[in-house]
């Protein structure tokens, strides 16, 4: 019937011509690392994530004003020579986060759970910064040890 | 017309999914740490002033076979400081005073060329371990002075040397 056919298509446009919320593409980029240092066997280091030298930094770019998911994968350890490791821990407000990319200035959380944050409202970016602690055993192999930290950023 | 229907629908379907899917994005970064080895000081030999009279002033002097040396062993090439939180004024008793204290320091165990300097209770000095096998090492003298009169005996007195990473 000519009627009930001129009445399907509107409706069918009008489904395909509505517009889906336009985001920005989200990019992450590993700025800094979390560097504890020189560390003495048996002496456990501290890195906090105000520290402007040592601690770890991220920064993120995503559409302005916008809620984005940040999920942080810590290692339980380091790896160093001949297959030693070295014991890394993180605490509930070991990580931080700051809208402006101010140090100074970040709202702390837990990296071991993921978070929601909101982007800078002008810019769409945002700085992740990170601390931790090392305890080396007190028959801690000497040399260089190294952990990966995975940031995984998204939309909600 | 049911083909004219279809043709809307398939077109309708294709617009739906055209926008693009927000993705999760991922980027790594490290934790990083350098484990020193751990230090060691040992006092090899004592500063020996041998025998003494009454009334004598023996004086050994820093480098000599007879002076004291500390071998001190850490990360090659690191920086360390080393000292002396005190130096004894008198060897056991009252009547032998120590005074007028000397020192020699390098990374190499021969005091000639080893860099000389005045060991000072609570005074500093710092160096760097020998890049190769990270050993340093230190040798001390000192004046010693009897008095008139000093019972016979034997006398000691211990040097404590502190090392620590700068």
């Amino acid at each position: 019937m000519p009627a009930g056919r001129f009445l399907l298509l509107p409706m069918l446009l009008a489904v395909a011509a509505a517009p889906l919320p336009a985001q920005r593409p989200i990019q992450v980029e590993g700025i800094k690392n979390l560097a504890f240092g020189l560390l003495l066997a048996g002496t456990p280091m501290s890195v906090l994530r105000t520290d402007a030298v040592r601690a770890g930094q991220v920064n993120i770019t995503a559409q302005p004003k916008s809620s984005i998911i940040i999920q942080i994968s810590l290692p339980a350890s380091m790896s160093g020579p001949a297959g030693a490791t070295l014991p890394v821990a993180f605490g509930p407000s070991d990580a931080g986060y700051s809208a402006l990319g101010d140090i100074g200035s970040q709202v702390a959380f837990d990296p071991r759970n993921s978070t929601v944050v909101l982007t800078n409202t002008s810019n769409g970016r945002g700085t992740l910064y990170l601390g931790g602690t090392a305890s080396p055993a007190f028959n801690q192999q000497p040399g260089n040890y190294t952990g990966t930290i995975t940031i995984t950023v998204a939309y909600p | 017309m049911r083909t004219s229907l279809k043709f809307v629908l398939a077109l309708a379907g294709t617009a739906a999914f055209a926008a693009p899917a927000a993705a999760q994005i991922t980027d790594n970064i490290d934790a990083t740490a350098t484990v020193l080895q751990a230090l060691t000081v040992n006092g090899d030999a004592s500063l020996a002033f041998g025998n003494i009279a009454p009334s004598q002033i023996k004086t050994v002097a820093a480098g000599a076979a007879a002076s004291g040396h500390f071998s001190m062993a850490g990360a090659p090439g690191s920086s360390v400081s080393f000292r002396f939180n005190a130096l004894p004024a008198t060897l056991q008793i009252a009547g032998l005073t120590l005074s007028a204290w000397t020192g020699l320091h390098r990374d190499a165990n021969t005091a000639a060329g080893a860099t000389a300097f005045t060991p000072t209770a609570g005074s500093a000095e710092s160096v760097t371990m020998n890049a190769a096998d990270g050993n340093y090492f230190v040798w001390i003298g000192a004046t010693l002075t009897a008095a008139g009169v000093v019972a016979p005996g034997t006398y000691t007195q211990p040097v404590v040397l502190e090392v620590f990473y700068n």
